[in-house]
């Protein structure tokens, strides 16, 4: 149906609707004439219109929660459920049975659990699923992830997790018949990953080398984490009160879980000091096959263990079990015995007070250093004690828990009382950290979860948006953080909406000055600055900006945030002194205590960025260090970010014409990212980018020539074949080619880099100044010199234009024009470029020598063209001064 | 949210066409009929495709209120035009949607 028709078909059923319906026909018929089609159609309209049920009659809402919540799965016996393909069962123990599946979409594999004996009554879903919010938060190598977890229609509850292969702790160990400190690191990063966790407030509570698979590259992965506690929003039957023992392995259990106290991080410390106990002797502490619950529980609560050292003595060693690990001297025996007793200490106050210390004295073990617990200290007498006088000891503790319980009871209570008065805020805020955390728990890109995120998002996203119609406050704040998301998607129109209608209703709930606006606004404003829309992306974030100051403490970090914000905008923008002055003054406000350090790198790093723009590499290298550091104290050494600044780095190292250095950089950044993302991410594409870029600069164009091609590939199928990465691998690919003197091909790649950049950036931006001046330079090889002079000025026209006056790209686009007019010998023109690109290049910090040795080669020439032989012979002088042996430079 | 409920129906959809045998309809899925809420949802989305060519403002404001959950004044201020044009719209869009999704079950 044309529009004309469509109108006109409106016109009549607006008119014929006024009228009572015995009369309709008649004025359809006065109306139209002979047309009986559209006497037909809009009396069709009238009738549906009449019957009046249709989805649009629906609310929303409710559609979405059939379509998301309720969606059917199928029972763990059919082979799909979901998005998944069930192809063959792992194992089966406990209550639960777990299938090895396949995403059909995506094709890869994932653990399905299902677990059976358990169920979920509606009532305990909230709990469950906000348990599991923070389970998929758990972000670190050496955790599998947990993607999703829900119940079936029936009840059954379900987690889809990361497939791991690998064998168990202890089977590696003992297969591969490891030495102590083989074990002993293998232990540490054990650890380091239930630190992580306990860090997120998460404990695993089921730690045993069953869950600790180690992979064939000899990387640790820990299975099930928290899933124990999630357990216990399930409903169970009756006759099965001690649920958590049940599931649990008794060996690994820690007394105060056997007896139904109190669990928290050091429980983990209890089964991980049982953990170390068996990897050194090779055996449990104690053996609990045959016991019953009861006496099981006796056991672990009052039987002390053996020593380690004694448990190794007169045994012959299992063959490829214990063997190594005799040679420890008796007095490293003697520290091991106290590390595992500490570690499984009964008594919680005398165990490792954290993982932390415990890894600490596994590290002191290891560097023969003595350790923080030792036996002169109180608790190794008073571990004895214990032994000698354990009636007594064990009712003192009675009313020691007694008053731990009660001073529990009263802070829990103070903290409800606290939490009702700030409830909305808390609310609003757990709400959006939890919704963006389950995107950057590894980035909008962070493979084959990423679709069911957004799913998972959405579902609870609009449950939550449901629950809370009555407070367009956080519905306000639900749209912005769903808004942010599409724009970290790169779908800037719904993320505009989105923010549109967050910003309106904050507008309308809080009036049009108010902190929560002026957050929309800085938000909004950074969504413009993304859009390329740079002039509107300042407006609003310095409208936010003033806004929040007008209401807010200068230091508050709303206001950091504002500031760090439109730093960014003038990032984008290419104001390079004006983002280093506001990036400058966000790190100010961000470095006093109480602002999270990772809003502090964040500003760092964009203030790094900026140096690095304006061509301050020395101030953007430094800063990027200390970014660096900070990241591997907040994430770990192998997350993204990590990868991200050595990226960085790289980069610096880069421009300083340090190639090799750079390689260093990429190489490690490309090993995280490979691990993180996998091998087919666009990620691990632009890594193998720069990465190649380094190699192409130290000429080893073969290895260079397969891992762009290889990127190249994986950017088309990403992002389509117009991007600036696409661009930015053509780039490489056409230095490549040109310096393998493939001429045609580098004329093509460089023509087709250049067109992607004009049609991404809309004709403005110093990018396409680069690609032109790439393809003077084959050009020049081509002793084209007058098309070559003519895109080199065209580059320095872009570059005067979007960069600021000065800049080392500047400099050398001046002396590859100098070079161009040489050669057509325009001496005394080529004279004044090449020697403004090289005053430009002298300037900075730590200019790129190849570039430099060209321009006083040029002008050595040059002057002795125009006469000039004092100046010839001086440059003569400094070139040969710097070493003729320099590389000379080839394209950017 | 009207792309990502589209794609969640169109998954949903997809796994019923091509699953067969293997997939066990339980009793929950028999009472709520739930299938035709996604097939409802597809046809929505083809027919609303279909709206845009014929009126974009008015699958902006179909899209804007039902979708994007505003309400009258909302979509007016949106789309700047007044509420009643909103209310005409709505009403000739909504029987025109309908007719659009029987035709189509």
């Amino acid at each position: 149906m044309d529009s004309t028709r469509w109108n006109r078909i409106q016109e009549l059923f607006h008119k014929a609707a006024d009228h009572s319906p015995a009369d309709r026909l008649a004025l359809l018929k006065s109306e139209c004439g002979n047309d009986e089609g559209l006497i037909a159609d809009v009396m069709a309209l009238l009738a549906e219109e009449a019957r009046g049920t249709s989805l649009l009659d629906r609310d929303v809402a409710h559609v979405a929660h059939e379509i998301f919540a309720d969606e059917v799965l199928p029972s763990p016996s059919a082979s799909k459920f979901g998005p998944y393909r069930i192809r063959q069962k792992l194992g089966e123990g406990g209550m639960g049975v777990v299938y090895l599946a396949e995403r059909e979409d995506l094709g890869s594999l994932v653990a399905v659990k299902f677990l059976r004996d358990a169920w979920l009554s509606p009532a305990r879903r909230e709990r469950f699923s906000s348990e599991q919010r923070t389970l998929a938060q758990l972000n670190h190598p050496s955790i599998a992830r947990l993607y999703d977890a829900d119940a079936l229609a029936d009840g059954t509850p379900w987690f889809v997790m990361e497939y791991v292969e690998g064998v168990p702790l202890t089977d590696y160990c003992n297969k591969r018949g490891c030495r102590i400190e083989e074990r002993l690191r293998l232990f540490l990063s054990v650890c380091e990953a239930v630190q992580y966790a306990h860090r997120h407030a998460v404990i695993h509570r089921d730690l045993k080398p069953a869950n600790i698979l180690v992979k064939s590259d000899a990387t640790i992965r820990l299975l099930d984490f928290g899933i124990a506690k999630q357990l216990e929003s399930l409903d169970v039957p009756a006759t099965q009160t001690r649920t958590e023992l049940r599931l649990m392995t008794p060996a690994y259990a820690a007394p105060e879980q056997v007896r139904g106290g109190r669990v928290g991080m050091h429980t983990d410390v209890y089964s991980l000091g049982v953990i170390l106990y068996e990897l050194l002797v090779g055996h449990v502490p104690f053996d609990l096959s045959n016991r019953t619950p009861a006496e099981a529980e006796k056991i672990i609560v009052e039987q002390e263990p053996e020593k380690p050292s004694v448990a190794t003595l007169g045994r012959d060693p299992q063959p490829g079990a214990s063997v190594g690990l005799l040679s420890a001297s008796k007095s490293s025996w003697a520290d091991l015995d106290v590390l595992c007793q500490t570690a499984m200490h009964k008594d919680v106050n005398r165990r490792y007070r954290s993982v932390e210390a415990l890894m600490r004295d596994v590290e002191h073990y290891l560097n023969g250093q003595p350790l923080d617990a030792r036996p002169d200290t109180l608790g190794y007498h008073a571990g004895k004690f214990v032994r000698r006088n354990r009636r007594a000891v064990t009712i003192t503790g009675v009313v020691f828990s007694g008053v731990v319980a009660l001073v529990i009871f009263f802070t829990v209570r103070l903290a409800v009382a606290r939490n009702a008065a700030l409830a909305e805020a808390a609310r609003t805020q757990r709400i959006q950290r939890f919704m963006t955390n389950l995107f950057q728990g590894g980035d909008e890109a962070a493979g084959p979860s990423d679709d069911l995120r957004v799913i998972t998002l959405l579902d609870r996203g609009v449950q939550e948006a449901q629950s809370l119609e009555a407070e367009p406050a956080v519905q306000a704040e639900l749209y912005q953080t769903l808004g942010t998301i599409y724009q970290k998607l790169g779908k800037f129109d719904k993320a505009e909406s989105l923010l549109q209608f967050s910003l309106e209703k904050r507008k309308s709930v809080f009036g049009s000055d108010h902190p929560q606006v002026a957050e929309g606004l800085v938000a909004f404003g950074l969504l413009r600055s993304d859009q390329a829309q740079l002039e509107e992306a300042k407006k609003f974030v310095h409208e936010g900006l003033e806004m929040s100051k007008r209401h807010l403490p200068p230091n508050h970090p709303a206001v950091a945030r504002a500031t760090s914000a439109l730093g960014k905008v003038f990032e984008d923008r290419g104001e390079y002194p004006k983002a280093i002055q506001t990036l400058e003054e966000a790190v100010r406000l961000q470095t006093t205590p109480g602002v999270p350090s990772s809003d502090l790198s964040v500003s760092m790093s964009e203030l790094a960025n900026s140096h690095f723009y304006a061509g301050h590499y020395a101030e953007s290298d430094s800063l990027n260090r200390r970014v660096l550091e900070m990241d591997r104290e907040n994430y770990g050494p192998r997350h993204p970010h990590i990868a991200d600044d050595l990226i960085n780095l790289g980069a610096n190292q880069y421009e300083w014409g340090h190639y090799s250095e750079a390689e260093r950089f990429y190489r490690q950044a490309l090993e995280i990212i490979q691990a993180w993302y996998g091998e087919d991410h666009q990620e691990t594409a632009s890594a193998l980018t720069m990465l190649g870029r380094a190699l192409v600069s130290q000429k080893r164009f073969d290895e260079a020539a397969a891992m762009m091609n290889e990127a190249l590939r994986i950017q088309e199928s990403v992002y389509g074949k117009v991007h600036p990465r696409v661009a930015s691998a053509l780039n490489e690919l056409g230095k490549i080619a040109q310096q393998q003197q493939k001429l045609e091909e580098a004329e093509a790649d460089f023509s087709r880099m250049a067109a992607i950049y004009r049609e991404v950036y809309n004709g403005k931006h110093y990018y396409i100044g680069i690609a032109l001046a790439n393809l003077g330079g084959v050009y020049m090889e081509k002793k084209e010199f007058a098309r070559a002079t003519k895109l080199f000025r065209e580059a320095l026209q872009l570059y005067s234009e979007t960069l600021p006056a000065g800049h080392p790209t500047e400099g050398i686009g001046r002396i590859r024009l100098g070079r161009a007019l040489l050669r057509q010998g325009r001496y005394a023109e080529a004279e004044s470029e090449t020697l403004a690109g090289y005053k430009i290049l002298m300037k900075q910090a730590s200019p790129p020598i190849g570039y430099l040795q060209n321009a006083r080669k040029d002008l050595a020439e040059e002057y002795e063209a125009l006469k000039q032989p004092e100046n010839a012979t001086k440059f003569r002088a400094e070139y040969e001064k710097e070493g003729a042996g320099s590389p000379p430079a080839g394209g950017r | 949210m009207r792309q990502l409920l589209i794609e969640a129906a169109r998954r949903r959809n997809a796994g019923k066409r091509g699953g067969g045998a293997d997939i066990t309809v339980n009793f929950d899925d028999a009472i709520q009929g739930s299938p035709s809420v996604g097939k409802d949802l597809l046809a929505l989305d083809t027919a609303l495709d279909q709206l845009e060519r014929m009126n974009p403002r008015q699958a902006l404001m179909v899209e804007s209120r039902y979708f994007g959950g505003l309400n009258v004044a909302e979509t007016a201020e949106l789309l700047e035009v007044s509420e009643a044009t909103i209310l005409r719209d709505w009403r000739a869009a909504k029987a025109w949607l309908a007719q659009e999704l029987s035709a189509a079950r």
